[in-house]
């Protein structure tokens, strides 16, 4: 489950984190915002443009990811674009997130042939440097995501942005596929899944599935009654898809 | 267009700086375009239909013009005006998007897409698409459409859609944004044709070897004239394809190069654009480079009086060129560059754009110490576009 950090406002973003968590959520991955998110679409935008607002930083973002840490073992991942941590600068970034007990980091306009330097800094630190693949992603680059990532492979479900339509039997499954048969990374598929027949279908082919603009949406429509509204907006949708997946896969 | 491309080093770097940092959707397609730029470049057919269109089409070669007053030409020192305005559509962009389009049709790919801060870089990528017969669709931020009313009704004309960008403080970088968000939707069958020397690798390259028409030309043409190389070579750099386009034939020639940024209204935080003088390195719109960014790496907005210098990035190579003390750059203020822009209109009869102004307004702050040299300008594109914010900002009209 994928939430804003400082959205809709320093304070509840840990309340809306706990809340998901509760409701069944077993990985939080928790973005730090970027002025220019040149991957995600509107909802998401959106939710960055407020969180920038609210004063959030990657050094904010990093300590909500600390606060969460004493209060749940689910492993929290952090996700956003390369500038801000770059600024901070490789070896400071791989310093305070490994303090904060993050297990893992999404970079999304990081590919593989630009982290290594980033790689090398958490590696040090035993935090993930999480990699992603497209549906366009060849064979053999596909062999060097994985050998190079840890963590897990984040498959991108279509050629398009977060929050776009989920197709569900579009090549994305072929890479998940290939990508199970080797076995060295689970795998886990996002962008465009928002209800509980999504995750179903991307649950086929995957190990985990990821939600984020789903729940910014169902956050942002609670909004509109209130903070109260939001958090349980949230945990709603968590509990939905936890349960519709519960239905079609009794036994994990 | 015969001299060889120097390549920047795997990945697109030149020195520390360029690079791929974009999203895994955007390699394929970026290898993909690699591969065919490469494949053209290397192609006698297509250099040879790209320099017929240059010439019968965009009207190349643009010619070398003597400056005759401004700031002490031909008494002080010796002003030669390389005239990329005299270009169809009115700047040096049409080099770049002949080009890119041209690349486009090779590659079998079925739509353009653009973006656009005043709509110049828009009205050349439409007039390229409408030569070639390729739909267009040209990005532009809501703030850039309320203020160049006339661009939007011209790339309209030329058939190309005008997308409103309503995201971030909807300018150029906004613009940007959004035609890459387009670009990683519409991967497969669409062409981004980026309008400045940046962006994810091979694009700095890509656009630097279009534009280096103009320093090939205007070299040739100084020595036909002076029989010797410039001893300046200037012009202004926003994203800086103009400048690049013709630095690149002097890079190994004992000729001082000079880079002019918009110093807007003052060095502060949105106040300018220069991004070389006053930014720091970070990843921004796909490469490594100099930006403007703020203390938590969030990309602060640039302000230039002149739209095509409004920009918080700048090429990688340029960044490289800095680092290497190949090329100085310097900064220039809005004031300067409007005064500039008027007392160069009058003195020669050639209204430049704004962003020309800048480097013109740096030859006339810095007269005393060219005195004597032999100068060489890019007059990269003209000024009718300017004229409503020439005449709100009381300039001698």
């Amino acid at each position: 489950m994928f939430l804003t950090a400082g959205f809709p406002e320093p304070g509840l973003d840990e309340e809306l984190a706990m809340a998901v968590l509760d409701a069944g959520a077993d990985i939080l991955e928790i973005g730090f915002p970027f002025s220019d998110p040149l991957a995600d679409g509107p909802l998401i935008q959106r939710a960055s443009k407020l969180s920038l607002e609210n004063g959030t930083t990657l050094e904010k973002s990093i300590s909500l990811a600390a606060a969460l840490r004493k209060k749940t073992e689910a492993p929290l991942v952090l996700m956003g674009y390369a500038n801000p941590v770059y600024h901070m600068g490789y070896p400071v970034f791989a310093d305070r997130v490994s303090d904060a007990g993050v297990d893992g980091v999404i970079v999304a306009d990081l590919p593989m042939d630009e982290s290594g330097p980033l790689r090398d800094e958490l590696k040090g630190k035993d935090v993930s440097l999480i990699p992603m693949a497209a549906p366009n992603t060849s064979d053999a680059r596909l062999d060097e995501i994985i050998k190079t990532g840890s963590g897990f492979l984040y498959i991108v479900s279509m050629t398009g942005l977060t929050g776009d339509a989920f197709e569900a039997e579009a090549p994305w499954r072929k890479l998940a596929r290939i990508a199970r048969d080797k076995g060295s990374l689970p795998v886990c598929v996002g962008f465009g899944i928002r209800n509980g027949d999504d995750v179903v279908r991307a649950a086929r082919e995957a190990d985990g599935v990821i939600v984020g603009s789903a729940v910014i949406s169902a956050i942002f429509r609670g909004l509109e009654d209130g903070r109260e509204a939001a958090v349980e907006n949230a945990a709603d949708l968590v509990r939905e898809l936890a349960s519709a997946l519960e239905m079609e896969y009794p036994f994990v | 267009m015969t001299s060889p491309v120097r390549m920047p080093a795997e990945r697109g770097f030149f020195g520390s700086f360029g690079g791929r940092y974009v999203p895994e959707v955007l390699i394929p397609a970026l290898e993909e375009l690699e591969n065919a730029f490469n494949d053209a470049v290397a192609d006698k057919v297509f250099n040879g239909a790209l320099n017929t269109v240059l010439a019968d089409y965009s009207g190349r070669p643009t010619p070398l013009t003597t400056a005759m007053r401004f700031a002490g030409a031909r008494t002080s020192f010796v002003l030669e005006l390389k005239r990329e305005d005299l270009n169809h559509t009115g700047a040096h962009k049409i080099n770049n998007t002949l080009g890119q389009v041209m690349l486009a049709a090779r590659m079998g790919k079925e739509r353009i897409i653009a973006e656009t801060g005043a709509g110049q870089h828009g009205v050349a990528t439409a007039t390229a698409a409408a030569l070639f017969g390729l739909p267009c669709a040209v990005f532009m931020g809501v703030e850039d459409i309320a203020r160049q009313a006339l661009n939007v009704e011209r790339m309209r004309l030329l058939g190309a859609e005008v997308i409103p960008v309503e995201s971030g403080a909807g300018t150029l970088k906004d613009a940007v944004n959004e035609a890459m968000r387009d670009w990683v939707r519409n991967v497969a069958d669409t062409f981004y044709v980026l309008g400045s020397a940046v962006g994810p690798h091979p694009y700095p390259v890509m656009v630097r070897h279009f534009q280096s028409v103009i320093g090939i030309e205007a070299k040739k043409q100084f020595l036909e004239k002076h029989g010797q190389l410039p001893d300046v070579v200037v012009a202004c750099v926003g994203g800086g394809s103009n400048a690049a386009g013709i630095f690149y034939a002097f890079l190994d020639d004992p000729v001082r190069l000079a880079g002019i940024e918009a110093g807007g209204t003052g060095d502060g935080p949105g106040r300018h654009g220069s991004s070389l003088g006053l930014g720091s390195p970070g990843i921004f719109h796909g490469s490594l480079s100099y930006i403007l960014q703020d203390d938590d790496g969030q990309i602060v907005t640039a302000h230039s009086i002149s739209a095509g210098l409004d920009y918080p990035g700048v090429g990688p190579e340029h960044s490289s060129w800095m680092t290497s003390r190949r090329v100085e750059y310097f900064r220039v203020r809005d004031e300067s560059a409007l005064a500039a822009t008027s007392a160069f209109t009058r003195d020669e009869g050639i209204l430049p754009a704004l962003e020309t102004a800048h480097a013109i307004a740096w030859i006339g702050e810095s007269a005393a110490d060219l005195a004597g040299r032999k100068i060489l300008l890019c007059l990269s594109g003209r000024g009718d576009k300017d004229m409503e914010i020439l005449i709100s900002r009381g300039a001698q009209v």
